[in-house]
Parts: C-alpha cells; sequence; structure tokens
C-alpha cells in the first residue's frame, strides 16, 4: 500500500495466484476487456511465446474519487509453472490481498494444493498474519465436464471462512464477483489497520 | 499492516517532486523516477507528458528484484545497488535507495555514463535522507466505515 496525501490517492495491490494454467491470465483479460476505458491502464503481459506467464501480469484499476480519496488498485499475475518459483515470491512482496484461482478439474488437485502451501508460506515469508490477511478463493473452469463437486474442492483446501466464488473466467462468469470480493476485503483489511 | 506500507508526509514528496525535477533540467534526462519495490509509483518527473507511470513502476521493480535474485542464485548477496542499461538511444539507470525504494534515471545515450552514476547515486541519498524521516510520520486516519461503505456502493456502480 502506498499512501499519497497530496493527491489523496490510495494504492493498492492484488495478486492473482494458483497453479499453472488455473486461469490467473484469463482473469486479467476479462477484467481488461469489460472495464471503461478511463478507469484501466494498459494490460501488460511478460509471457513465453506459447502465452504462458513469465514473470506477471499487470493492470492498474481506478475506481474514481470514494469519499475525497482516489483508491487505485495495481492487480497482478504470479507465473504458475513450478520452476518460476522465485519470481512468484517476487510478484507477492507488498501484496495487500491474493486472489487464489483454483484449477476446478479433477486431475489439478495435487497442483492446487502445492499452490495454496507455497502461497502460504510466502505470505508467512513476508511477514503477514494469514488469520487477517485478505484472500479470497476462486473456483475457475465451472464449465468444463471434469470439473470437482465444490464440495470436494473445499474438503482439500485450508479454506474455511474464505470468500468463494465459482467461475468461467473464460467466459467472464464470476470474474467480477471475485474482484469485488477481494477489493472489498482489502479496503476492510486497510480500516483495521489505520 | 505490512511492513511494505509507506506513508510519505505531502511535504517529504514534494520535497522528492522537487530533486527529481531540479536533475530533470540538468543534462538531456528524459525521466526520473521514484518506485518501491512491490511496483507502487511514488514520484516521478518526465520530459514529456503521457508517461505510463503505473507500469513503468512494476516493471522496473519486477526487473530490479529478479535481478538481485540472479545474484543471490549466483552465490552473492540480494544487494543490487544499481543497473545499468546501454539501449540504442538511451541508457537507463535504476538504483536502490534504502532497503525498499528505487529510482530509475533515464538519459540521452551521449550522456556520459559517469555523470548519471554520480547523478543517480546523490539522488538516491537525498531521498533517502527525507524518506527516512518520513517513515517515522504515523499515517493521519485515511479509511473509516464511510469509506468502506461508500467504497463498496462504487464498485456496485461500474461493474
Ligand atoms: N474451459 C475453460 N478454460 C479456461 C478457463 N479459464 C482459463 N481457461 C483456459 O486455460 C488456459 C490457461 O489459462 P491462463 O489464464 O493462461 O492460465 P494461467 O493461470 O495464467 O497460467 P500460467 O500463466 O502458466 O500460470 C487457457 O487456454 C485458457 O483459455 C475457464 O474458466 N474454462
Ligand atoms: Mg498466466
Amino acid at each position: 500500500m502506498f499512501i499519497n496525501w497530496a493527491l489523496g490517492e490510495i494504492n493498492l495491490k492484488i495478486v492473482y495466484y494458483g497453479a499453472a494454467l488455473s486461469g490467473k491470465t484469463t482473469n486479467l483479460q476479462f477484467i481488461y476487456a469489460r472495464t471503461p476505458a478511463n478507469l484501466r491502464g494498459r494490460l501488460i503481459s511478460l509471457k513465453t511465446q506459447q502465452d504462458r506467464t513469465l514473470l506477471f501480469d499487470f493492470l492498474q484499476l481506478e475506481i474514481g474519487k470514494v469519499a475525497n480519496l482516489k483508491p487505485k488498485f495495481k492487480l497482478y499475475t504470479v507465473p504458475g509453472q513450478v520452476y518460476y518459483a522465485a519470481s512468484r515470491r517476487l510478484i507477492l512482496q507488498g501484496t495487500d490481498g491474493v486472489v487464489f484461482v483454483v484449477d476446478s478439474q479433477a486431475g489439478r488437485m495435487t497442483e492446487n494444493e502445492e499452490s495454496w502451501y507455497t502461497m502460504e508460506q510466502h505470505l508467512i515469508e513476508l511477514g503477514h498474519d494469514l488469520q487477517t490477511f485478505p484472500i479470497v478463493v476462486q473456483f475457475n473452469k465451472r464449465d468444463l465436464p471434469h470439473a470437482l463437486p465444490v464440495q470436494e474442492l473445499r474438503r482439500r483446501l485450508p479454506i474455511d471462512g474464505r470468500p468463494c466464488f465459482e467461475a468461467s473466467a473464460i467466459k467472464g462468469h464470476g470474474v467480477f464477483d471475485t474482484l469485488k470480493a477481494s477489493m472489498n476485503g482489502v479496503v476492510a483489511a486497510v480500516r483495521r489497520a489505520v | 499492516m505490512s511492513r511494505s506500507s509507506i506513508v510519505l508526509a505531502p511535504s517529504h514528496l514534494a520535497a522528492i517532486q522537487n530533486l527529481l525535477a531540479q536533475l530533470g533540467q540538468q543534462a538531456e534526462v528524459r525521466c526520473a523516477f521514484l518506485g518501491d519495490l512491490s511496483g507502487q509509483e511514488l514520484a516521478s518527473w518526465e520530459d514529456r507528458t503521457h508517461l505510463d507511470v503505473a507500469s513503468l513502476a512494476a516493471l522496473a521493480a519486477g526487473d530490479l528484484m529478479a535481478t538481485m535474485e540472479i545474484a543471490q542464485l549466483l552465490g552473492g548477496k540480494r544487494t543490487c545497488n544499481l543497473i545499468v542499461q546501454e539501449h540504442d538511444d538511451m541508457t537507463i539507470l535504476v538504483s536502490r535507495v534504502g532497503e525498499g525504494l528505487f529510482v530509475l534515471l533515464a538519459t540521452a545515450r551521449d550522456v556520459p555514463l559517469g555523470w548519471s552514476r554520480l547523478a543517480i547515486k546523490r539522488l538516491a541519498e537525498r531521498i533517502l535522507a527525507i524518506v527516512g524521516k518520513a517513515a517515522m510520520t504515523p499515517p493521519p486516519p485515511a479509511v473509516n466505515d464511510d469509506f468502506v461503505h461508500n467504497f463498496a456502493a462504487r464498485l456496485d456502480n461500474i461493474w
């Protein structure tokens, strides 16, 4: 978080985290496509030739003035592929909230679990209290025939008490519900902290 | 609150802005920029308007962090003090300021590298002197329940 009092700006950072191919970049692409141009910056994607995230995707959103303050959100995605662990840790630095994107497909559960626990590890290393840190969970790819029941996903991940949303990022379903919950969660956490 | 959050008093920010602008008047400086390692832009000076400072901050922070990580993997410490980028048409220097901040200085290619190195080193020291004090300033209350409520309503308006 960075507060610029002279300009009345509050800058907040949200990171989309999750296993490789879970749909993090797709979330940002949909948000970019459906946000009025005056409220968004450009979508920056540092990616491989195969369209896999290499370092991060980045998108800045503005919300306009709220109670005399201008909140600005910087959205990032991390690269999900296992060998980019170092990059993931870098991107999480200074983040105010996380959206954890779960790949609902039956065959991807081990990757989801691994990704969750390394995220917890990084957040702890960065000095965050997991109890209070705003993490929103998105069950993505609900449109696929081999999607596990939500109940099963909940059983496999330690997400009790966290806001959860079903989504199909490629169609845009649930993308903004997830984003809004994360933004509200981050703002509420800032409220508690000051 | 996470350790990385930073609050600068308006007077400190103005002082930093001044330093950047002063530097901008010299030689052929294209842009001088202060950001933090989480990718936030704090202050900037540019010779053209419409520089995309939000993207610049995200990319420069990612670049610096990646460079520090490379050094660590090679058996060094995560202490990158200066990155020098030589491009066909300009030189870009990125220097760390204290632990969590960085400055970026872009000059025309014909500005001597020695000058730029010295300039950015001095700039970093001066900013550190200001920010060091600023970190002691407690933030005034910003976000109240009203804000939280209005904010949520605003989001529902947009999407
Ligand atoms: N069927 C379906 N496919 C999806 C959905 N969301 C994303 N995809 C597809 O899944 C693939 C990977 O999506 P990305 O958004 O690139 O995944 P990522 O999480 O950014 O992957 P990395 O950058 O490698 O970590 C792409 O082919 C997307 O089109 C979804 O909701 N349903
Ligand atoms: Mg991606």
